[in-house]
């Protein structure tokens, strides 16, 4: 028998993940698209004493923490965070690198009952440069024609999902969307606004929500919010997260006039899609300029524990004249680990001076 | 603060689904609207999983 057999040592599994906080960290289980927080202490252990035995660990904080040892141990087992093993060797790390054949992933087309959009056209140019997942917001109550119409437009496309967001028209039924639904079976979700009371339809059969809301979405400024309701704990934005911003990334928007640009709330405009096409703003050389500011390089947020499953947004920033500052629809202090109101600090708009027409 | 804090603080205690539903909010300085946050892009997850059930005893 040998006489050097090590006690066998903590593995985590390769799709929980710990995030490093500055009060507290998360282990994130991308598998399971949940998280638990965890002490920084024990973000150590499984960070820099990954591979020691527990008597080796124990050792390494001069036993003053051994009670506290064996229960995160006992924690990550008894949340199958992970599994004692004596060949650490063989469970290589999941490879975090993001790549995506798409030359954009995502989209936004905003429409209200001024806007006058060649649908078509704009569908057709997403669909070249194989985007497969688009958000259509009608900020009036259209009717459903009017959705009709936009729909028709991706018909024959590639997307694969098709989110809308409507505002209150009487037609509007929960059948009538429905139908629509059914029509068009990449629509993944129907929200309609402004409506006079508040429901939630049960998913239907192939998973489509409708969900009916009093509270009114009459602009782009309504988006942008960071909440944990927002938080995407999968493998894809973990991933995504490390290297490129998690809203902007791929990401194109034609707002309600029509006008081309990084996100429908961000001033800066890349022509206008009557005249200018997708492919042509893609190709300034300043549009991709924030897909690349990651969660690690702002202010805060490189700081907060949430930074890989949080959908980042630059347009409303606590400084507008710095594109690296927290975003101000954020209520989270990673310092404290604390949720603030989030009424008390006021909204700025990425790049616009105090004074300037938003 | 102690280096290595015991798990049953209320620091580590899991979000219950309230805390995880999407909130109406005011932004701005006052005039802001009340809405909540359409669904963003891309949303091919759950937001509140039930992480109850795994799929391997089922």
């Amino acid at each position: 028998m040998r006489s050097d057999v090590r006690a066998p040592v903590f593995q985590l599994f390769a799709c929980c993940l710990p995030v490093k906080g500055a009060r507290r960290s998360l282990l994130c289980d991308v598998q399971r698209q949940s998280f638990q927080f965890i002490p920084n202490g024990l973000y150590e252990i499984l960070t820099e004493h990954a591979g020691k035995t527990v008597a080796e660990i124990k050792a390494a904080y001069g036993h003053e923490y051994d009670e506290e040892i064996d229960e995160y141990f006992d924690f990550l087992l008894q949340n199958e965070f992970g599994f004692w093993c004596d060949d650490p060797e063989r469970f290589p790390p999941i490879d975090l690198t993001w790549e995506a054949p798409e030359r954009i992933t995502n989209a936004i087309l905003d429409v209200d009952a001024r806007s006058d959009h060649d649908y078509a056209r704009i569908l057709a140019e997403l669909d070249d440069l194989g985007c497969k997942a688009l958000e259509v917001r009608c900020f009036h109550g259209p009717s459903p024609a009017e959705l009709q119409a936009i729909l028709e437009a991706a018909r024959y496309g590639r997307l694969r999902s098709l989110d809308l967001l409507v505002g209150f028209h009487p037609e509007l039924t929960a059948e009538a969307l429905l139908d629509l639904a059914r029509e068009h079976q990449r629509i993944s979700s129907v929200v309609v606004c402004s409506a006079p009371e508040a429901r939630r339809l049960p998913p239907t059969q192939t998973g489509v929500t409708l969900e009916y809301r009093t509270e009114a979405v009459s602009s782009p400024s309504c988006c942008g919010k960071v909440h944990p309701g927002y938080f995407a704990i999968n493998l894809e934005t973990f991933a995504e997260a490390q290297r490129h911003n998690t809203c902007l990334n791929r990401k194109i928007s034609v707002d309600a006039r029509g006008e081309i640009r990084n996100c429908p709330s961000l001033p800066r405009s890349f022509g206008n899609a009557r005249e200018t096409s997708l492919h042509s703003a893609l190709a300034h050389r300043d549009f991709a300029a924030l897909w690349s500011i990651n969660k690690d390089q702002i202010d805060v947020c490189k700081d907060c524990e949430f930074r890989y499953v949080c959908v980042d947004c630059r347009a409303y920033i606590q400084d507008g004249s710095d594109l690296y500052s927290k975003p101000s629809k954020c209520a989270y202090d990673p310092y404290t680990a604390e949720w603030h109101s989030s009424a008390e600090r006021p909204a700025v708009l990425a790049g616009v001076q105090k004074g300037d027409p938003v | 603060m102690k280096k290595m804090e015991k798990l049953s603080g209320e620091l580590f205690r899991p979000l219950t689904s309230d805390e995880q539903k999407r909130i109406a909010g005011r932004f701005g300085h006052g005039g802001g609207p009340v809405t909540e946050t359409p669904i963003t892009l891309f949303e091919t997850y759950d937001p509140v999983p039930d992480s109850t059930r795994d799929g391997d005893n089922e």
